[in-house]
């Protein structure tokens, strides 16, 4: 192993490059910190984006050997494991701004119904903040980064009085509203880090609805755009792309003392010595760096001497139900992209409505995909060929609705991932197993999420497309992994406080999903951004007090 | 009759037919099968907006579905599929509906031809990814509380 000796030691090591890694940047760079940050990529370049191609441009692009910028990273390049029958699905974007180059832009605020519901139905341990520490954070990143929403405020989604205004919904999502309404159920407006009116220096959406390629505008949150170039400015960034980061290291008085790397495409192995680091790779990658740390004080991997890292897995399960409501067949299609996916968002309301239920905690719903898309996706489930059948699909291309309940997956200790025994990869460290399956409870919690979206699209009198009732996408699909390295007020069952920091290991923080104890039922970025930037407030004071 | 009978069949013609018939010309096949799922109506059909040709590049990257897709045109090349009247045509591919074959060659068809800017744009009248200032979403207000 050859080990090149760096000039210095670094103030502050950040390792990772998404919402996490640049909210540190960010928020660190601005109040005097010097930081260096380690990204697996490179800088995805919006005019390499492939936003505006047509369908049948893209084919052509394709047909001429062109290809559209790679923002997923190749399981080829960096596999993982699972166990027999147990699949899962890793999404991992390895590059400048990470996930959220591609994300899906919802920002749904935490309550203190989800921060308290582990001391209220007693599984496992509750949040070691609560929804008055993190509502100043909130407030100050819808701010920062735009969030487009309503006005609406309730327990277990609580209002921002800094949204822009939010989109108009399509004709599909507010007869789902509607129907919803009248059998009780409320349907409020989405909340989206999608600008509609400028922000600074970033443009406003202008509706194309083809986000998911990567914004060649930068009208939505994305990290690159929005945190690190701001900090890049300050003159006190540092990025060293194409590290890929291996291991912390350790000192002999069992800090925190810099960060094994390799080179993305030579392999050669690197280190740089930090005084203090921000692990922020992805909640499954910031985990599997924390084990493959092992050294005598930490036979287990850095901060782990109880046994909490890498377990307490925990995602949502998801499932798609479609429909076709009567007052748009036969219609003329309308422009529906919008801001690409859901103007509208159904809260979680299982928690007061009285109703007893068989399982723990509860699920919201999301609408992507309602009105005109850009396939016809749908028409391989019309049954038939020829002429009805082209007209058929014709008269319900206008009309189709979407609906996609988020239910919230309980943290089992055995839902985990590890690195005990498994295969090295191209640089000789150790890659993960992921272990996890879902339990009785969610079985019995999608069977409820599929009878309300059908129960909307009756009151809708919708025709619904035949779908397999407590089926669930394929786990890990909703790319919205949490936990692993779970924060908690006692140190015995958790492996951070509530500011990210290791409770071992003081010069250690960790400040992407893999901190959350639980995964809720709502998407955890906008949660990610606002407590990182409460954990970093808190490392620069604890860094001028001289104590960290 | 099927494949393996045919090529029974024809190890007894003579070498010019056989190997002809050995590497059947299946295009003609596709653009009718394509055509009778998808047919030229007020709006192009599947052959007008190039359905065959976008399916050939499709499954160039898909091994198994090329095998399965060829496996079921030399089928239908077997039983004259070509040389039945329409009607005929259609209570064939009706009596195969469910078949796998069958369900890979209309989803192909599908991906295609509502791919095209014949497919997409004209027959179902989208018009998005483009460029507009505000974003007016539901206008009905039939539609509303």
């Amino acid at each position: 192993m050859q080990v090149k000796k760096p000039p210095k030691a670094y103030d502050v090591i950040i390792i990772g490059s998404g919402a996490a890694g640049g909210m540190a940047a960010w928020n660190l760079t601005r109040q005097g910190v010097k930081v260096l940050l380690l990204d697996a990529g490179t800088k995805f370049l919006r005019s390499d984006f492939w936003t505006h191609a047509t369908p049948w441009e893209w084919r052509e692009r394709i047909q001429r050997g062109e290809r559209p910028p790679r923002f997923y990273l190749d399981t080829q390049e960096q596999p993982y494991q699972t166990p027999p029958q147990q699949p899962f699905e890793l999404i991992r974007v390895w590059g400048r701004g990470g996930k959220t180059n591609v994300w899906g832009r919802v920002a749904l605020r935490y309550s203190d119904v989800n921060f308290t519901e582990p001391a209220r139905d007693g599984w496992e341990i509750p949040w070691p903040v609560r929804y008055k520490d993190i509502a100043p954070y909130y407030d100050k990143v819808d701010q920062l980064i735009g969030v487009c929403g309503g006005t609406d405020d309730q327990d277990i989604l609580p209002g921002s009085r800094f949204h822009q205004p939010a989109p108009s919904p399509r004709c599909g999502e507010r007869l789902m509203q509607r129907a919803a309404r009248g059998i009780g159920i409320n349907i409020v407006a989405g909340r989206r880090a999608v600008l509609t009116r400028k922000l600074n220096n970033h443009p406003p959406c202008h509706y194309c609805g083809s986000c998911g390629r990567g914004c060649d505008v930068g009208a939505f949150f994305n990290s690159s755009d929005y945190l690190l170039e701001p900090a890049y400015r300050t003159g006190r960034l540092e990025i060293i792309d194409n590290a890929v980061a291996a291991r912390i290291l350790v000192d002999d008085r069992g800090l925190a003392s810099g960060v094994q790397y390799f080179e993305r495409q030579s392999g050669q192995e690197r280190q740089v010595l930090g005084k203090r680091i921000v692990v922020a790779a992805s909640c499954v990658d910031s985990t599997r760096i924390l084990l493959n740390s092992k050294s005598e004080r930490y036979p287990n991997g850095i901060g782990n001497s109880n046994d909490v890292i890498g377990r307490y897995l925990c995602e949502q399960i998801r499932l798609h139900v479609y429909g076709f409501v009567p007052e748009l067949l036969g219609t003329a299609a309308l422009n529906d992209d919008g801001i690409g996916g859901e103007h509208v968002y159904m809260p979680r309301f299982t928690h007061r409505d009285g109703r007893k239920r068989d399982y723990l905690r509860g699920f919201g719903c999301q609408f992507w995909g309602s009105g005109a898309q850009a396939s016809a996706e749908f028409a391989k489930r019309i049954p038939g060929f020829g002429l009805d059948f082209k007209r058929g699909v014709k008269r319900r291309y206008p009309a189709l609705v979407a609906l996609h309940p988020y239910g919230e997956v309980l943290p089992y200790r055995d839902n985990r991932i590890t690195v005990e025994g498994t295969p090295v990869d191209r640089y000789g460290v150790p890659i993960v197993r992921i272990e996890y399956k879902i339990g009785e409870n969610e079985k019995r919690m999608a069977g409820e999420m599929c009878d309300t979206v059908e129960a909307i699209l009756r009151a809708a009198k919708a025709e619904i497309m035949p779908f397999e009732r407590g089926k669930v996408d394929n786990l890990g699909s909703a790319i919205h992994e949490h936990g692993t390295c779970r924060m908690g007020d006692d140190p015995k069952r958790s492996a951070l406080n509530g500011f990210c920091q290791s409770h071992e290991v003081k010069n250690l923080f960790v400040v992407d999903g893999a901190a959350f104890p639980t995964a809720t039922e709502k998407n955890p970025t906008l949660t990610i951004l606002a407590l990182c930037w409460r954990a970093t407030d808190y490392l620069a004071r604890e860094m001028k007090a001289g104590r960290v | 009759m099927d494949r393996r009978e045919l090529l029974k069949t024809l190890a007894a013609v003579p070498a010019l037919s056989r190997a002809h018939a050995q590497q059947p010309d299946r295009a003609p096949l596709l653009t009718r099968v394509t055509d009778l799922i998808i047919p030229r109506s007020d709006t192009p059909g599947a052959a007008d907006a190039g359905v065959p040709a976008i399916i050939e590049a499709i499954v160039q990257r898909r091994p198994a579905a090329k095998s399965e897709l060829e496996a079921g045109l030399d089928d239908l090349s077997a039983r004259h599929f070509l040389e039945l009247s329409e009607p005929e045509q259609i209570a064939l591919l009706q009596s195969i509906e469910t078949t796998p074959f069958f369900k890979l060659i209309k989803d192909l068809t599908i991906d295609a031809y509502y791919s095209t800017p014949e497919g997409l744009a004209k027959e179902l009248g989208w018009h998005g990814n483009t460029y507009l200032e505000e974003f007016p979403g539901c206008t009905h207000k039939e539609h509303q509380e």
